[in-house]
């Protein structure tokens, strides 16, 4: 039986507000979901530090969402380092294509989420394709950014289709999520597979998107929190 | 006088249909009316898939289907077109000036089985 897994859920502000957001995913049928924290600087990883002591749910996940739009690599560099100790996840907020090349060539980002953000292109070339698929790095699709208003919906379609399209070619990783931030951005996980169909994914792929891909990323970030765990590959025995 | 028979289509001109079982997000009070619940499906059906494509899916949203207890509906459609559908449902935002979102219980080839299947209705023929 397949298990969904939504990895773009945000951080509504309060954890109990977290937990109802889980509680509803855990409902429409996702079997494990992350909670992203929006990391921008010292606020956000005192967030992420305080989170990391609350109940949200079983199956519940802590993810860093870090946005240096604006910002430099070096920033970037930074806070990857601090947020890989504390989250279970480390997404990076893409958008700017120096910084969506930083994100998937770092060994410290699990998802490149929304690279086509305040782009006329897909932010995906040949180069991102190749470097994400190398290292692991999913490319991440949010359903929020075509539910939200002004979104600009017809460009936005186009610039996903690129973006499937790109994955496809270079077998990336690529992950559907809802990005809600409350319950009624939430979305049923076939729906989500239903919409990706409609840009140029085939049926299978589109339900791996939201299942199996999510889940494989999971199980890697879960892994390298394992001590046992000495490189990829290696670990102690006994 | 001879009154020339009316004849069926024949079942390899016939398109197939699928049955969609929708449920309106939150439900309770108030629940939006059928036709409030109609436009939006309607409205989102075109704008993402366009006048040609709406045409193509040949979506009826069931008004008979329509439960506001419970906020579960039924759409028909062309089975070849039921991803596109399911995309319009899940963008759906708001019906009037309520926030709202529609969730896919299932699909369907006939309305017994998705009454069955999807909306606790055992044997599938209670009408409403």
């Amino acid at each position: 039986m397949r298990r969904f897994h939504d990895i773009g859920l945000r951080y509504p502000g309060t954890p109990e507000d977290a937990r109802e957001l889980v509680t509803e995913a855990k409902r429409m049928g996702f079997h494990r979901v992350c909670i992203n924290v929006p990391v921008r600087g010292k606020e956000g990883i005192k967030l992420l530090k305080s989170l990391r002591d609350q109940d949200l749910g079983e199956g519940t996940l802590i993810g860093a969402d870090i946005d240096v739009i604006g910002g430099s690599k070096n920033g970037l560099h930074n806070l990857l380092g601090r947020a890989r100790k504390l989250a279970d996840i480390v997404a990076v907020l893409g958008g700017d294509l120096a910084i969506n090349k930083y994100a998937v060539e770092s060994r410290e980002t699990d998802v490149l989420r929304a690279p086509y953000r305040g782009r006329r292109d897909s932010g995906v070339d040949k180069v991102v394709a190749e470097a994400a698929a190398r290292n692991g790095v999913a490319l991440e699709l949010s359903f929020a950014d075509v539910l939200a208003p002004n979104s600009g919906r017809i460009g936005l379609l186009r610039r996903l289709g690129e973006l499937v399209e790109f994955a496809g070619a270079f077998d990336t990783c690529l992950v559907l999520s809802s990005g809600a931030i409350d319950m009624l951005g939430l979305r049923v996980p076939q729906d989500l597979a239903a919409f990706v169909t409609c840009l140029g994914m085939d049926n299978e792929d589109a339900l791996e998107a939201v299942s199996t891909v999510p889940g494989e990323v999971v199980d890697r970030a879960l892994e390298r929190k394992d001590e046992r765990i000495i490189a990829p590959g290696v670990r102690v025995i006994g | 006088m001879n009154e020339k028979k009316k004849r069926r289509v024949p079942a390899y001109l016939r398109k197939r249909k699928r049955y969609i079982v929708y449920q309106v997000w939150p439900a309770g009070n108030p629940t939006p009316g059928f036709n409030d619940v109609d436009r939006a499906i309607r409205s989102s059906v075109r704008s993402f898939l366009g006048d040609h494509g709406a045409a193509q899916a040949g979506v009826w949203v069931m008004k008979d289907r329509y439960d506001p207890a419970t906020g579960q509906g039924l759409v028909r459609c062309v089975h070849e077109r039921v991803d596109q559908v399911r995309a319009s449902l899940a963008l759906v935002t708001g019906i009037g000036d309520a926030r709202v979102r529609i969730d896919t219980l299932g699909v369907s080839g006939s309305i017994r089985t998705a009454k069955r299947k999807f909306t606790g209705d055992e044997n599938g023929t209670n009408d409403t």
